[in-house]
């Protein structure tokens, strides 16, 4: 029990410091929310900074802001001016989190049985050409490959559609998931790969082997339990990286995510709205960084000790 | 685990579905940037403005045709002095809730645009009514020149003739508004299936950065004649992707097109790309508060007689626009004509002996800071500017581009600027719309300008009873800003659309208002 009193503890201590650190930098940028080509009169922008607090101090503005994030109120979006930021937040974080698992899992689901399926024979021809396609994926950024499905899978073919959302949804969802999995299944491939070689060079498997299985067994009974630890260890930058990437593929594929949320928030100073993402991001993060603890503490038994 | 992976995309599908599916037929629009607001009296951007159009009607509104035309006004009758307007309301107008639009929602709507609380962008376009600069400057709580004088008739009182009233009275910051909704639900009477629209659609969804769907309203007073059932506007930010969505037959009509060569887009989109002159100028500003261009109105005019427009519009622009020598387009100009100018070499001499004439020359080069947003054409323009001033002239320009919010920014604040980037698309058919922006005491007066002269005659067209006058006046004083060099006019804009051949009742007009109670969709 007090081990989980001190890590909400911590946790919430975290993302107070995310969010002092993330409000100085909004306020050090030049450049304020209510900066607009057709300025509104004096009295007007002084309403504005009134209703929204900008008139306010540092201080006052991150006690304010926290104590009322605490409470569940993000306050209104400054620039959407008719939403306040948790409806946003709402809209916008179901979707990327679909989009996000969907991601996930087409590039875990194709990594660990490719990864298997090379390691049969390392140094051999599905071995090198599994580190060639991943290298390649790995260093191809997303803001290429995006737009590239979509002329072929929309333009080209026209098979799927090419942005925005509609119905049905998943139709929608499948092109920027596949340009999320992409490089998720390069870096996921290589790092089950490598864990896979140490599972064979482990005394587990060596021991094994002594004992006479087949090959069958070896590879699902003995060398995947063994190598899967290591490899679910990456899950979470995995995981980090997706949540990440959501803000150029959602642009791109024009989705109504949090991480178009972000990046219009970031453009605009909407600093209630950019705050409220990035806290729901380190949220996020620390969520899956205690599932991923506790997926490894069920897979691995002697980090319980 | 196949089917384990479809029963995981269908359920995602379902979670994160947003609104039913439509039988019906559904206009999709691309529509640029996500709406800042859908309250009449708040919002700001053109993209709000776009679907507002469609929501909400006022006493007046824009036609197919960007001509103002009545609207929940039957009829109107003005004084002998210009001051007093009484206007005739339809019987039958009715919200989209189905309740009666009385002229006590319009005496609503303006007090509400007027509240200083409201903090409504454009609530300094009401200041000819009687009591509104007292009431927006907070000094009064009475609007005292907006009167119900019957459920179907209402008055304006002015300070002073406005013979663009009509066209101001089209905006969607004087719609109607259900006093009940926010007075209940405050703010959030902006929702779907909850605000009361007055217009031909009324809203039903809204995903913020991703669409918002209409549904026509069957109580609209015209709803016999409106044939789309349902219109979605997009958030189309990005032209390349909008034009992408178009080719793919997701949109049949854009708020753009991607930037190109008018022949290129042509040949890739046909009679379905449509180009026509817009009501917008773009310029360069001086800052006229500082060194090196305050009191120096030889310099300015050599540096503008330096730039040679036609080749800008043709190989920066390229699409369609017209050179700028003015600041006023020439649909807003009595004769309609662009401005007489010299030939390009004596320009060129001219601009060369007033460059050496005001100090400077090949071995003591003028140097100064060009500021712009950062977005590909204002590179392209601000790189060819930069330089023919150096070919022509020698003048040494450093180019500084700057995030948008710290552009706007800089040049409000007049401390780093030199030169920069300006621009003005018109709300209203009106040159006070553009000629306001250098008035000494407007807010929007980025150069510092200052001309009592000019004052005057911007007073005089304000005043003025009758359309003609206020004409002659505008280009009076237009022509007093342009003999000052206070700005560097270069191109008038053009609107842009592609558009499907599906879609019928589309008109290009200066405005670029595009109502879609006026367009068919057919199968």
């Amino acid at each position: 029990m007090m081990a989980l009193i001190r890590k909400l503890l911590s946790a919430m201590l975290v993302l107070f410091l995310l969010l002092a650190i993330c409000l100085s930098l909004l306020r050090a940028v030049p450049g304020g929310p209510f900066d607009t080509e057709r300025a509104a009169a004096p009295e007007v922008q002084a309403a504005l900074a009134a209703r929204f607090g900008t008139d306010q101090g540092y201080f006052t503005q991150l006690w304010r802001y926290a104590s009322a994030a605490l409470q569940g109120d993000l306050g209104p979006s400054f620039q959407y001016t008719d939403f306040t930021v948790g409806e946003l937040i709402a809209q916008a974080l179901p979707l990327t989190l679909a989009i996000g698992s969907l991601a996930l899992l087409f590039a875990w689901g194709l990594a660990v049985p490719v990864a298997l399926y090379a390691c049969a024979k390392p140094g051999g021809w599905t071995d090198r050409s599994l580190r060639a396609v991943s290298s390649g994926l790995l260093a191809t950024p997303k803001f290429v490959t995006a737009p590239m499905l979509a002329l072929v899978f929309a333009v080209w073919l026209g098979l799927l559609p090419s942005s925005g959302l509609g119905e049905p949804a998943w139709k929608y969802f499948l092109l920027p998931a596949l340009a999320l999995a992409l490089t998720q299944f390069g870096s996921a491939a290589r790092v089950v790969r490598g864990a896979l070689l140490d599972a064979e060079r482990s005394d587990a498997l060596t021991a094994a082997r002594a004992r006479g299985f087949g090959e069958s067994r070896l590879k699902w009974r003995h060398r995947l339990p063994i190598a899967l630890p290591c490899a679910c260890a990456f899950l979470l930058p995995s995981a980090v990286a997706v949540l990440t990437g959501s803000a150029v593929v959602e642009q791109v594929f024009a989705l109504p995510g949090l991480g178009r949320a972000l990046l219009s928030s970031a453009m605009n100073r909407d600093y209630t709205l950019l705050l409220g993402v990035v806290l729901t991001c380190g949220v996020i993060v620390l969520i899956l960084a205690w599932l991923v603890d506790a997926l490894l503490l069920w897979l691995d038994p002697r980090r319980r000790a | 685990m196949r089917a384990c992976v479809w029963a995981l995309i269908w359920a995602l599908a379902c979670f994160c579905g947003s609104g039913a599916a439509f039988a019906q037929a559904v206009l999709e629009r691309g529509n640029g940037p996500e709406p800042d607001s859908l309250d009449p009296q708040r919002a700001q951007g053109l993209a709000a403005h776009a679907i507002l159009r469609d929501l909400f009607e006022g006493l007046t509104r824009v036609n197919a045709k960007g001509d103002i035309e009545p609207a929940i006004a039957t009829s109107w009758s003005i004084s002998t002095d210009g001051l007093r307007w009484q206007f005739k309301l339809d019987p039958n107008a009715r919200y989209s809730d189905g309740t009666a639009i009385t002229a006590s929602d319009f005496v609503y709507a303006f007090e509400r645009a007027l509240n200083p609380n409201t903090a409504a962008p454009y609530a300094s376009q009401l200041s000819a009514i009687r009591g509104a600069t007292e009431r927006l400057a907070g000094k009064s709580t009475a609007l005292l020149g907006v009167a119900a004088l019957a459920p179907q008739l209402l008055q304006i009182e002015l300070v002073r003739p406005d013979a663009t009233l009509a066209n101001t009275l089209s905006m969607p910051i004087a719609a109607p508004v259900k006093r009940a909704c926010f007075e209940q639900y405050g703010d959030q009477c902006i929702r779907p299936n909850r605000l009361p629209s007055s217009g031909a659609y009324q809203l039903v969804a809204w995903r913020p950065l991703g669409s918002v769907l209409l549904r026509k309203n069957e109580f609209y007073a015209g709803a016999k004649s409106v044939m789309i059932e349902q219109v979605r506007f997009h958030v189309t930010e990005d032209a390349s992707e909008e034009a992408r969505r178009f080719a793919t037959g997701e949109l049949h009509l854009t708020e753009t097109v991607p930037p190109g060569r008018l022949l290129q887009l042509r040949e890739k989109f046909g009679e379905k790309l449509r180009v026509a002159p817009s009501l917008g100028t773009f310029f360069l500003g001086y800052n006229l508060s500082k060194a090196p261009f305050a009191d120096q109105p030889k310099l300015r005019e050599a540096l503008s007689l330096a730039i040679d427009r036609d080749r800008i519009v043709s190989t920066i622009t390229g699409t369609g626009e017209r050179p700028a020598w003015g600041l006023l387009p020439p649909e807003l100009r009595a004769s309609g004509a662009i401005i007489a100018v010299e030939t390009p070499e004596n320009r060129l001499k001219r601009a060369r002996a007033l460059y050496l004439a005001a100090g400077y020359s090949a071995e003591n080069p003028l140097k100064i800071e060009l500021r712009y947003n950062t977005t590909l054409l204002n590179r392209r323009l601000m790189l060819a500017v930069s330089l023919m001033w150096q070919q022509n002239l020698g003048l040494q320009t450093i180019l500084r581009n700057e995030d948008w919010k710290v552009f706007v920014q800089n040049r409000r604040g007049k401390r780093n600027t030199e030169i920069f980037r300006g621009g003005w698309n018109a709300d209203l058919a009106d040159p006070l719309n553009f000629l306001a922006l250098f008035a000494s005491n407007s807010y929007l007066n980025y150069s510092g300008y200052a001309n009592p002269r000019f004052d005057a005659q911007l007073s005089a067209a304000s005043n003025a009873p009758d359309w003609p006058t206020r004409l002659a006046h505008a280009e009076q004083a237009e022509a007093i800003l342009l003999a000052d060099f206070a700005l560097l006019p270069l191109f008038h804009y053009t609107s842009k659309h592609l558009v499907s051949p599906k879609l019928r009742g589309f008109f290009e007009n200066p405005l670029d208002v595009h109502p879609s109670r006026t367009m068919q969709l057919l199968p």
